[in-house]
């Protein structure tokens, strides 16, 4: 039986139930669609009583399928005001779906003073007072909990920023080694889970199963062919050696990199913070490649960071992190870039949207590009919850407006990620159109065999990328699975149906993708979206990259032809 | 006419040559098709390719000295 929590805030009651019909068959980011659009009011304040803040995982999330645990959290935006689900790895999916929860919905706000961790277990969930963890980074808060309650369970968890309702803030969920460093990052949703004053959610699911599969031997069988398929892809090869950071070169090459605040494609420092440097560093100083963040991942394209003495400084560092840490800030310095994302994850802040923000400081003269020292100064500033860091933390939009600054990176209010959308412009119109705001996520189309910086057939790309991933997100399946899974959706329906033992074909994926969109562009056009937010800021329109030459050139017809 | 060939993240080993960069020697008005197939790329995956630093295709053709780099085709980060 399918399950939903329901947690009032305000009065602390907690609500068990069978998920009700008309979810029933949904799961990850479709639920939270269809469940925002139900139940809240498109116009609600994001720190309001009105909004909800849902964790799902997806429809397989408890199985044994690999990569089928991560969570999708969702709500009404702090930082774009639309729709948002945010996905992330780690074990918190996994444990809720072998719970048998399709989503726990948090409603209401907390009384004045008080803060709350939200326990679940086999025997069902509890509000524990949180004034022990309040104020503590991410990690110090996660150690505390798991000492308390073990290192069995997983945590969702919410650091400062989040507490301060910042809109740069993000979720922390934990990985398979208890370290919380698996972010559903995007769209403000740790300060939405800061309004609600709930500092963490602990998921212990001792005495649980993974949820048995319909058709058992299909599904062993079905199994051996998506290892076969991860095994013979190049793709994963090279992120299992190189980790998502494999991109900094091949978008380098392309005039993609984002560089010193999305002013150039191409980046001098690029070999030194390349997918291959970081590869070499890891291995001379011991610490690990091909790590899984989640447990029995084939792909493995994690990794653990350490210092040169050997410790971590953090795990992982990814690809969209160096570019929008690493060269969009003009740092060219690996040790920095990991420095900076522990402090981004500690302060529990989304990486992307900092370092946005952080690009923009540094061109508007506040400080200087490549001064590591001082954005580090400036994460302490967050910390202490000064003026100056919460502009920042506040992400890209603000801090560019705080600054006058007329280059604003950002599609409704949120980031761009290390795409630059005049050379990469197929994920140009997804930053314009996805009802997420700007979000590789949501489309990225580097993978793609087409002259990346024409034009001509981005928006239909785009369109069919964005139509594409849900079915890993509504799933619960990894993203980098699709570099294997992809050419092979299919197999994809089959796992399905053999988990499910409901008969599911390729048409069936595409019909809940596309419903999932529907529901969310629905969703933002009750909260006042209309097609002029599906644009790209008009510096990009009027400014070349001068890496390609060409600025952002879709026309508006196509990228209104996208969701229409 | 010779042109320079590297092979990027690891896909060297999908290849006839097993080296991460070569020289090879082409007949004039090749293209990078050609090239592909003297390396004996599997068929079934896209490259992502530059040539001189700028993004080519299997049929852009080539010239003598040119450098081109094969990238597998990342989904993203």
């Amino acid at each position: 039986m399918k399950k939903i929590l329901r947690v009032n805030m305000a009065n602390q009651t907690i609500i068990e139930d069978r998920l009700p019909e008309e979810y029933l068959g949904l799961g990850g980011r479709a639920l939270i669609a269809r469940m925002l659009l139900n139940e809240i009011p498109p116009a609600c304040e994001p720190l309001g009583r009105h909004n909800k803040l849902i964790f799902a995982p997806g429809l397989l999330g408890g199985s044994k399928v690999f990569s089928s645990g991560r969570i999708s959290i969702g709500g009404k935006s702090p930082l774009t005001g639309g729709i948002k689900e945010s996905n992330g790895g780690g074990t918190v999916g996994l444990k809720l779906g072998r719970l048998g929860y399709s989503a726990v919905v948090v409603e209401e706000l907390t009384p004045p003073g008080k803060s709350f961790c939200l326990k679940i277990t086999q025997n069902g969930a509890e509000l524990l007072d949180a004034s022990e963890y309040w104020g503590l980074g991410v990690y110090d808060a996660t150690a505390k909990l798991r000492e308390r309650f073990g290192k069995q369970i997983a945590v969702s968890c919410i650091g400062p920023a989040g507490e301060m309702r910042l809109t740069g803030a993000g979720v922390a969920n934990t990985d398979t080694d208890g370290v919380p460093s698996r972010y559903c990052g995007r769209g403000g949703l740790g300060a939405l889970m800061g309004s609600k004053r709930l500092k963490a959610v602990v998921i212990d699911d001792t005495g649980s199963k993974f949820i048995e599969p319909a058709k058992p031997d299909e599904l062993t069988m079905l199994m051996k062919l998506y290892s076969q398929y991860v095994e013979e892809s190049p793709v994963i090869n090279s992120y299992k050696s190189y980790g998502t950071a494999s991109m900094v070169m091949l978008n380098n090459a392309l005039g993609g990199l984002p560089t010193r605040n999305f002013s150039e494609g191409s980046f001098e420092g690029a070999e030194k913070i390349s997918g291959e440097k970081m590869h070499d560093i890891i291995v001379a100083r011991k610490g690990k490649l091909a790590h899984a963040c989640m447990p029995g991942c084939p792909m493995r394209c994690s990794n653990v960071y350490v210092d040169e003495q050997g410790e971590p400084i953090v795990a992982p560092l990814e690809y969209e992190t160096i570019a929008l840490m690493g060269s969009n800030l003009g740092i060219d310095d690996l040790d920095a870039i990991a420095r900076l994302n522990y402090w981004c994850n500690d302060l529990g802040l989304d990486t992307i949207e900092t370092g946005a923000a952080l690009g923009v400081a540094m061109e508007s003269g506040w400080l200087s590009f490549g001064d590591a020292e001082g954005a580090i100064k400036l994460m302490e500033e967050i910390g202490k919850g000064t003026i100056a860091g919460r502009v920042i933390a506040m992400g890209a939009d603000t801090t560019s407006k705080v600054l006058g600054m007329v280059k604003r990176p950002v599609v409704k209010g949120q980031a761009m990620a290390g795409y630059d959308p005049r050379s990469i412009k197929g994920t140009g119109v997804t930053y314009a159109t996805s009802p997420m705001g700007a979000d590789h996520t949501a489309g990225a189309t580097p993978r793609a065999n087409i002259k990346h910086t024409s034009p001509e057939g981005q928006a239909d790309l785009s369109k069919k990328v964005q139509n594409t991933i849900p079915i890993y997100d509504d799933l619960g399946l990894c993203m980098v699975a699709g570099a294997a899974l992809g050419a092979h959706l299919d197999l994809v329906a089959q796992i399905v149906s053999a988990q499910l033992g409901i008969n599911y074909n390729v048409d069936d994926l595409f019909e809940m993708t596309g419903k999932t969109l529907k529901w969310e562009v629905e969703f933002n056009r009750r909260a006042g979206f209309t097609n002029l937010d599906d644009r790209i800021p008009e510096y990009f329109c009027e400014v070349p990259c001068p890496t390609v030459n060409t600025v952002f050139d879709v026309s508006d017809q196509d990228l209104d032809g996208v969701h229409a | 006419m010779e042109v320079e060939i590297t092979l990027a993240l690891g896909l060297e080993k999908y290849t006839s040559q097993n080296k991460h960069s070569l020289r090879l020697e082409v007949p004039p008005s090749s293209n990078i098709g050609d090239v592909v197939a003297i390396l004996a790329l599997p068929s079934t995956e896209p490259w992502l390719i530059t040539l001189n630093g700028r993004q080519a295709f299997l049929e852009t053709e080539l010239s003598p000295e040119d450098s081109i780099k094969i990238f597998p085709m990342l989904a993203g980060g």
